[in-house]
C-alpha cells in the first residue's frame, strides 16, 4: 500500500475534534474497537487497526475501495459468495492498477439459475479459492479505505456473515452506498424514484456513463466506482464535500 | 490473480487516436489508467498532476488556444496530451473545458514513461503526437492495421519491385555487323523480341538494339535482308539500372512509347538483362502503357472518348496495386496529357494548318502533375505575336473542339471558366505578357486566383519557345513583387483545413459539424496553395507540390522539418483520397473527393487530424508574418 494516505487525525485536527461531538461516530469507533479486540491477527485485524476516517474529512482526500460481491442468491444465511471484485479510488479518481477479483469456490451447490446469470460453471468454481482466502485478499485491499458498494446492505450482509464464520466477528466498516446516494440525489432534484431506475445500469445511463457488462464482480465494482465519482461530481463541483455527507449508516453499525 | 478488464482494452483498441500504437502497448496501458468523471463546465485537465495522456470515453471536452479560438473538440476515443498542466493541442496560454459530462481515462505521465520503457512505440506516441511517417521498421508487426492504410507495407508491388527481379537475364546479343536476315533468324531461334548489338569495343555497353518493330519496318520499306543490322538498329538506347523500381521503368516506357529497356549493372557499363513490356504485363499494371498507346493511335474524338472510359479503372488498379497516390496522379496526368495532345492533333487535321505557332497549356492539377480521374479542365492557349488578325478565329475553333473533346472524355469543363474558349485564356504572346505584368505587379483582390493558375501553367503541346519567356516572367515578377505574395498568402490562409473530427462528423473552426470531408478542397489545396506561395518566394521553378516544398526548404523559406511534414501530410491525404476513390470506382460510383468520416479507419482519422494540425501550424508560421518574404 502506498504511503500517500495521511492518517485522518493528522490531516484535519479539527475534524477529529468535531468527531468527538458526533455520538454516531463515537459509537461506531467503540464498536469497531470491540470487534478489533475479538479478531485474530490477520488482514481483518490489520484493517480494523487503522483508524477510520473522520466524517468531516473531504471526500476528495479520502481513499475508497469499490466492491461488488456476486452470490448465488440474496440470503446471506443460505446463499454462497461466488466472486468478489474491487477497485480502489483516491478521492474520486479510480485506479485501474488496483482492480482485482477473486473467484470463490462455493461451499454449497450452485443453483442452476445463478450459474447462468454469473457465467459460473462447476469447473470455473473449481478453480476458485476458499472463501476465507478471498476475504483475506479483500481486507488486505480494504485497509485504510472506505468501502463503496451499490445497494451496500447486500454486500455488508454477506461480508458480515462470512466474517463471522471466518473470524468470529462482524466488523463495523465505513461504507458508502451508491444506490442510497443516487436516491437522495433524485429526491433532491425532484425526480421520481422507482426501484428499476435505481439499478446500477439505469443510473449509469443517467450520468452519461458507458454501458458495461453486468454480473461480473470486477466490472460491477468498477461500475459502482464510476457512479460514485459521477454522484460526487454532481453534488459537489468544488471538491469540498465532507465524507460524513456520503456515508451510509445502518443503525447497527454507525 | 489478474483481473480481466477486456472491456476497457476493447475500448482502447477502437479509439481512433490510439490506433497507431501496437496492440500489446494498448493492452499494457489498461492497468495503468485512472478513471475520472468530469462534470459539465469543469476545467480540463482537472487538477494538479494532470500530465500525461487523457482518453475520453464518454462526453465531450473543448480545447481553446490562447486567443480563445476553438482548436479541438474531443469526443469518444479522442486523446489529449497534457504537459505542464496544459493540453498540447491548445499551446501555452490555452484552456479547455468539459462541455458534456465525461468519463475520461488518464495515463499519468510517470506511468506512461515507465510503460514506454517496454513499449517504445508509446514513447514515440507521447513525444510526437499523431506521427505521419509510416512506421517502417516498427517491430510491433501490426500488419493488419497497416494494411488498412494500404501504403508502406511490405508487399512487393509493381512500385517496389526492382527491375532486376522482372527482367530476363538472358540477353540475346550479336555483333552489329551481321545482316538483318541473320538477326531475324537468331531472334526467331531464341524466341525473343529484341536483339542487343555490340559494335566493336568496349564489349560491355550495347551499341544498339533491334526489335520486332524494327524488323516490321524493314519489311514494309523493302530493305534488302543483307543490309547490316548496324544501319537499322536503334542507337540511342534508353537504359535503366537493376535497382530501378519497375514502376519507373513502366513510366519511362509509356512516356517514350517503347517496349524494351536494356537493364544495366549499377556501374552503368555492363549489361545485366533486358526488360520488355511483356515482363511488366506478367506483373500487372500495364494498362497505363496500353491506354496511352491506344490514345496515341485513336483516329477520332469518339474513339478517344471510348478509350478514356478505362481511366477510372486504371486509377483503381494502380491504387489497389499499392501505387503511391502521387505516382498514381503522375500516371493519370500523363494519360490526360496524351489525350489532350491527340485531341489537338485531330483538331488541327480538321481545321487545317495553324496560322501561327502556338502552345497549348494546362494549369491546375494537370499543370502540377497531380491529376486524377475525377477532374476538370484548366487550360490556356498562347500563339505567336506574328499571327494575322483573323488567326483568333482558328484558335477559338481549336479551343472549342478540344474542350468539347475533353469534356466528352470525362474531363469536365472548368466551372471557373479557365479554358481557351474564354477570351481571357487565349491570346497572342504580348497579351499574355501584359496580363502577367498586371497580375503580378498590381494585383487586385481577385488576382491571387489568377496568379495561382499562371504559376501552375505547363506546356502540353506545341512550341516550348512561346511559353518559356512567359514562365520566366511569372517567376521573376512573382519573386520581386511583395503585393502578389501578400495576395497569395491571404488566399492560402483562407483555405483552412478543418480542425479534425468529432464523433461522426468533421469538426469545423466555428465549432459546427459537417457530414463530409472534401479531401481536395479542405485537405490538399491548403498545402498546394501554401507550397505555391513559398516556392514563389524561393524563386523556384517547380510545379508539383512536393517539389515546391523541397525547393522552399532549400531556399530557406520553410524549415526542413516543416517542408518534410507538409510533404508527408500531402502524401497521406492524397493516399486517403486515392483509396476513397478506388473504393467508389470499385463500387461502380463516380470518384469524388467527399469522404464520410465514419468510413475512415481509426488510423486514418487520427493521422488526418494530425495532418490538418500540421498544415494549420505551418500556415500560421509561414503565412502569418509577411516580413519573411
Amino acid at each position: 500500500m502506498s504511503t500517500a494516505m495521511a492518517s485522518p487525525g493528522q490531516a484535519c485536527p479539527f475534524a477529529r475534534a468535531a468527531a468527538w461531538f458526533s455520538p454516531g461516530y463515537w459509537r461506531f469507533c467503540r464498536a469497531r474497537n470491540r470487534a478489533r479486540l475479538q479478531t485474530p491477527a490477520g488482514p481483518l485485524r490489520d484493517c480494523l487497526e487503522t483508524p477510520p476516517p473522520a466524517p468531516a474529512q473531504a471526500v476528495a482526500r479520502t481513499r475508497f475501495l469499490a466492491v461488488d460481491i456476486e452470490t448465488t442468491g440474496l440470503e446471506p444465511e443460505q446463499d454462497a459468495i461466488l466472486s468478489i471484485g474491487w477497485v480502489a479510488l483516491e478521492g474520486t479518481a479510480i485506479d485501474l492498477a488496483t482492480a482485482d477479483y477473486v473467484l470463490v469456490r462455493p461451499d454449497r451447490e450452485v443453483p442452476e439459475q445463478s450459474a447462468v446469470i454469473h457465467h459460473i460453471t462447476d469447473e470455473h468454481a473449481a478453480r476458485g479459492v476458499d472463501v476465507g482466502e478471498a476475504l483475506d485478499a479483500l481486507f488486505r485491499a480494504l485497509d485504510g479505505r472506505v468501502l463503496i458498494a451499490h445497494h451496500a446492505a447486500l454486500e455488508l450482509g454477506f461480508l458480515a456473515r462470512a466474517c463471522e464464520r471466518r473470524y468470529g466477528t462482524r466488523p463495523p466498516l465505513p461504507v458508502v452506498d451508491t444506490l442510497r446516494l443516487a436516491e437522495t440525489a433524485r429526491r433532491r432534484a425532484g425526480r421520481p424514484v422507482s426501484a428499476g431506475g435505481l439499478r446500477l445500469h439505469a443510473l449509469r445511463g443517467d450520468y452519461n456513463l458507458p454501458p458495461r457488462r453486468t454480473h461480473d464482480a470486477l466490472l460491477d465494482a468498477l461500475g459502482a466506482a464510476e457512479l460514485f465519482a459521477a454522484l460526487v461530481a454532481e453534488r459537489d463541483p468544488t471538491g469540498a464535500l465532507a465524507l460524513g455527507r456520503v456515508l451510509f449508516r445502518p443503525a447497527r453499525l454507525w | 490473480m489478474t483481473a480481466e478488464l477486456d472491456e476497457i482494452r476493447d475500448f482502447l483498441d477502437q479509439a481512433p487516436d490510439l490506433a497507431e500504437l501496437p496492440a500489446p502497448a494498448r493492452a499494457a496501458m489498461v492497468r495503468r489508467l485512472t478513471l475520472r468523471y468530469l462534470r459539465h463546465g469543469a476545467a480540463f485537465p482537472p487538477a494538479e498532476n494532470g500530465d500525461g495522456l487523457w482518453i475520453v470515453h464518454t462526453g465531450a471536452i473543448e480545447l481553446f488556444d490562447a486567443g480563445d479560438t476553438l482548436c479541438d473538440r474531443l469526443g469518444e476515443g479522442d486523446v489529449a496530451r497534457v504537459t505542464g498542466g496544459e493540453c498540447a493541442a491548445t499551446g501555452s496560454g490555452g484552456h479547455a473545458r468539459v462541455t458534456e459530462d465525461a468519463l475520461v481515462y488518464h495515463l499519468p505521465q510517470a506511468r506512461a514513461e515507465d510503460l514506454a520503457l517496454h513499449h517504445p512505440a508509446l514513447g514515440d506516441f507521447l513525444r510526437a503526437p499523431g506521427g505521419l511517417s509510416a512506421p517502417d521498421n516498427d517491430d510491433c508487426g501490426d500488419m493488419g492495421e497497416r494494411d488498412n492504410l494500404g501504403t508502406a507495407d511490405g508487399r512487393t508491388t509493381l512500385l517496389t519491385t526492382p527491375v532486376a527481379s522482372l527482367m530476363s537475364p538472358q540477353v540475346l546479343q550479336a555483333d552489329a555487323g551481321i545482316s538483318l536476315r541473320e538477326a531475324a533468324r537468331r531472334m526467331t531461334g531464341a524466341d525473343v523480341s529484341a536483339l542487343l548489338l555490340q559494335d566493336g569495343e568496349p564489349p560491355g555497353r550495347p551499341a544498339g538494339m533491334l526489335t520486332d518493330t524494327d524488323l516490321r519496318h524493314v519489311l514494309a520499306e523493302d530493305i534488302p535482308p543483307d543490309t547490316p543490322v548496324r544501319e537499322r538498329m536503334t542507337r540511342e538506347l534508353v537504359t535503366v539500372t537493376g535497382d530501378t523500381p519497375a514502376f519507373e521503368a513502366l513510366l519511362e516506357m509509356a512516356r517514350r512509347d517503347i517496349h524494351h529497356l536494356p537493364v544495366m549493372e549499377p556501374d552503368g557499363e555492363r549489361l545485366a538483362g533486358i526488360l520488355s513490356g511483356t515482363d511488366l504485363i506478367r506483373h500487372q499494371g500495364t494498362s497505363a502503357i496500353h491506354l496511352i498507346r491506344d490514345l496515341r493511335r485513336a483516329g477520332s474524338p469518339a474513339e478517344l472518348s471510348l478509350r478514356m472510359q478505362a481511366l477510372p479503372r486504371l486509377q483503381q488498379q494502380l491504387s489497389e496495386a499499392g501505387v503511391d497516390a502521387l505516382r498514381c496522379a503522375q500516371v493519370l496526368t500523363l494519360v490526360i496529357d496524351t489525350l489532350t495532345r491527340r485531341l489537338l492533333e485531330l483538331a488541327e487535321e480538321r481545321l487545317g494548318p495553324a496560322p501561327a505557332t502556338w502552345t497549348w497549356l494546362a494549369s491546375g492539377s494537370q499543370g502540377r502533375h497531380e491529376q486524377l480521374a475525377h477532374t476538370d479542365q484548366d487550360t490556356a492557349l498562347v500563339w505567336a505575336d506574328d499571327a494575322p488578325d483573323e488567326a483568333e478565329e482558328w484558335f477559338a475553333a481549336l479551343a472549342r473542339e478540344v474542350t468539347d473533346g475533353l469534356d466528352a472524355c470525362g474531363i469536365r469543363r472548368c466551372p471557373g471558366g479557365v479554358d481557351p474558349t474564354h477570351a481571357a485564356w487565349r491570346g497572342p504572346e504580348r497579351d499574355w505578357h501584359a496580363a502577367f505584368e498586371r497580375v503580378f505587379t498590381r494585383p487586385d483582390a481577385q488576382d491571387a486566383r489568377l496568379a495561382a493558375h499562371y504559376l501552375d501553367l505547363r506546356v502540353i503541346h506545341g512550341s516550348h519557345s512561346l511559353f518559356t519567356p512567359l514562365r520566366q516572367q511569372a517567376l521573376e515578377l512573382g519573386y520581386r513583387h511583395e503585393s502578389i505574395h501578400t495576395a497569395m498568402a491571404l488566399q492560402a490562409r483562407e483555405l483552412r483545413p478543418p480542425l479534425g473530427f468529432f464523433r461522426r462528423f468533421v469538426l469545423e473552426h466555428d465549432g459546427e459539424h459537417s457530414p463530409a470531408l472534401d479531401l481536395k478542397r479542405r485537405g490538399l489545396l491548403p498545402i498546394v496553395a501554401l507550397a505555391r506561395v513559398c516556392a514563389l518566394r524561393a524563386r523556384a521553378d517547380a510545379r508539383s507540390t512536393p517539389e515546391r516544398l523541397r525547393a522552399s526548404a532549400h531556399a530557406g523559406i520553410l524549415t526542413d522539418d516543416t517542408a518534410r511534414e507538409l510533404e508527408e501530410a500531402f502524401r497521406f491525404i492524397a493516399g486517403v483520397r486515392a483509396r476513397h476513390q478506388a473504393g467508389r470506382i470499385a463500387a461502380g460510383q463516380s470518384a469524388d473527393n467527399h469522404v464520410d468520416p465514419t468510413t475512415l479507419t481509426g488510423l486514418e482519422r487520427s493521422r488526418l487530424k494530425a495532418a490538418f494540425v500540421r498544415v494549420a501550424q505551418a500556415a500560421r508560421a509561414s503565412l502569418g508574418g509577411e516580413g519573411q518574404a
